[in-house]
């Protein structure tokens, strides 16, 4: 397969996963590249070849230039022979950008591959990002960053439990904090704008249960006034507890709450709990690997990868969280609504 | 004051600050394993406010065996002798393996009368029972694990030392479930 081929069957792969709406025309796209029954690789032997000459030449310029005029002197000279070496260098940074790029270019469409028919196989679908100012008004963990807070990706989804079914949305949000460093450079001062990057992942689940309650081990700005011990020293080693009513939030803190809470803390690092005023509860994160999916096979082998997407995906640690939250919807209802 | 005396000085009030948080630190994790413990009993409790129903739809099907009815009353009244300010894992466990007797032989009847399930209240009492044994078993295990902090919180050193001269606190037996260990061969060698 030459390299023209093998780009018109990336772009064409990638159009096709763009506008799959189900997991069969995924693999369908797929199944094309398969049909050929080799990798999807570029040829790159020439490029490395290429390559490998204009350094040799670049190399053999510079040093035996070195030897009579130094590299100042022969730019300030306008030597011929140092623009040639720079010119060299230069195609051959170019080419092996291309090479990574051509790499890239495939290792991406896979990806995207993957994470569609796992969103598909798990029936999640994009939607509209929040609007960050109602988010931030509503959750302290989302008035995160002086600067911007955006939410880069939204996505929705159902949970059947045995007891309790959901909706819940998983987010990506993203949110830079502004700061000026001041530098002394001599006797000058020097001020900077610093700008610090962050992403936070979560949650959205309408909780119902309780109101205003916030179980937090990664900092957020306290909005309740009463602060609760759990009673397990583990527990409250890692988290802190605040509420704005306290026989709630006691309430909420059973036994086997605390021990799920302390046993999901083990799978998803800086773990915060909110609850706002109307019942609906954010689970964040920094973990952003919830959706991904462990993709073990790429293009590069075509029957591997196509029978891994034929093959339900499963997203464990979504799985895992959505248990979780489970088992909290379970430990904070009533039994006995109907019946007693 | 000479730099000898200072640096003496310093010396004392820092090992004076160390046993005064060493102490608090007991203290405290004691009082953990306290209020663990009230935890657990708490939760054991919780079985009061669902037995008498339990009794009530047991003697009204005579599909259970007659011996699940004497297992209930047996357990409310060793519900009855579990106090907050003992710390009895004895007392505990019999407690939860008259509850397991008691959660099987329902569980054997509700399978051979499958009807006995339609039955809402049935259902419900059942649902209430499990997480009531989840809470208490959650409960349980924070209290070992409080147990377990106040154990390592005296017999490390220098707490070890502290605790000799001024707590003088024993450690306290973690609570194992001797009817699911009697099951095993092995035993650790601790």
């Amino acid at each position: 397969m030459s390299n023209k081929q093998v780009r018109q069957l990336v772009e064409t792969l990638e159009h096709d996963i763009h506008s799959a709406t189900s997991s069969e025309q995924i693999l369908a796209a797929v199944g094309k590249i398969k049909a050929f029954r080799k990798p999807l690789v570029y040829k790159h032997s020439k490029h490395f070849l290429a390559a490998l000459v204009s350094l040799s030449i670049a190399i053999f310029i510079f040093v035996g230039s070195h030897n009579q005029i130094s590299f100042l002197a022969a730019y300030s000279q306008g030597n011929g022979l140092f623009f040639l070496g720079i010119g060299c260098l230069l195609l051959c940074a170019f080419i092996v950008s291309l090479v990574l790029k051509n790499k890239h270019q495939i290792s991406k469409v896979a990806k995207l591959a993957y994470q569609k028919d796992a969103m598909l196989d798990n029936n999640l679908k994009f939607k509209a990002p929040f609007n960050s100012e109602e988010m931030r008004i509503r959750f302290s963990e989302l008035n995160r960053g002086n600067h911007s807070r955006t939410f880069k990706e939204v996505v929705a989804g159902e949970y059947q439990g045995d007891e309790h079914q959901f909706t819940f949305e998983y987010y990506h949000f993203h949110y830079v904090d502004k700061r000026t460093v001041v530098t002394m450079r001599g006797k000058r001062m020097r001020t900077k704008t610093v700008y610090d990057k962050y992403d936070r992942y979560g949650i959205i689940i309408p909780f119902g249960f309780y109101q205003n309650l916030q179980i937090f081990s990664f900092k957020i700005g306290q909005q309740y006034q009463h602060s609760l011990s759990s009673g397990s020293i583990a527990f409250d080693k890692i988290f802190k507890v605040k509420a704005s009513d306290e026989l709630a939030g006691t309430k909420f803190l059973k036994p086997a709450v605390v021990v799920a809470i302390l046993d999901m803390s083990a799978f998803l690092s800086k773990m915060n709990i909110e609850i706002d005023g109307t019942g609906l509860m954010c689970l964040s994160f920094n973990d952003s690997n919830m959706i991904m999916g462990n993709q073990r096979y790429d293009l590069s082998n075509p029957d591997a990868f196509y029978d891994e997407l034929a093959g339900h995906t499963k997203l464990r640690l979504l799985e895992r969280t959505l248990r979780f939250v489970h088992q909290l919807l379970k430990h904070s209802d009533s039994n006995f609504k109907e019946t007693v | 004051m000479s730099t000898s005396g200072i640096i003496i000085m310093g010396i004392l009030v820092i090992v004076v600050i160390a046993i005064v948080s060493i102490y608090n630190g007991i203290v405290s994790r004691k009082n953990a394993v306290e209020r663990a413990w009230a935890g657990v009993i708490s939760q054991e409790r919780q079985k009061n406010n669902v037995l008498p129903e339990l009794e009530k739809v047991v003697s009204e099907h005579k599909e259970f065996e007659a011996g699940i009815l004497s297992d209930i009353t047996r357990l409310r009244s060793k519900l009855g002798e579990l106090s907050e300010r003992k710390i009895d894992t004895q007392g505990l466990g019999e407690i939860e393996s008259l509850m397991g007797k008691v959660q099987s032989g329902i569980s054997v009847t509700m399978e051979a009368y499958p009807e006995l399930k339609t039955a809402g209240l049935m259902n419900n009492l059942m649902r209430e029972i499990s997480e009531q044994e989840e809470n208490v078993g959650a409960a349980i295990r924070i209290f070992n694990q409080n147990v377990e902090a106040f154990n390592e919180g005296i017999e490390v050193f220098p707490n070890n030392m502290v605790n000799g001269m001024l707590n003088k606190q024993a450690r306290i037996l973690v609570f194992s479930d001797t009817q699911s260990s009697e099951k095993f061969d092995y035993k650790p060698n601790l």
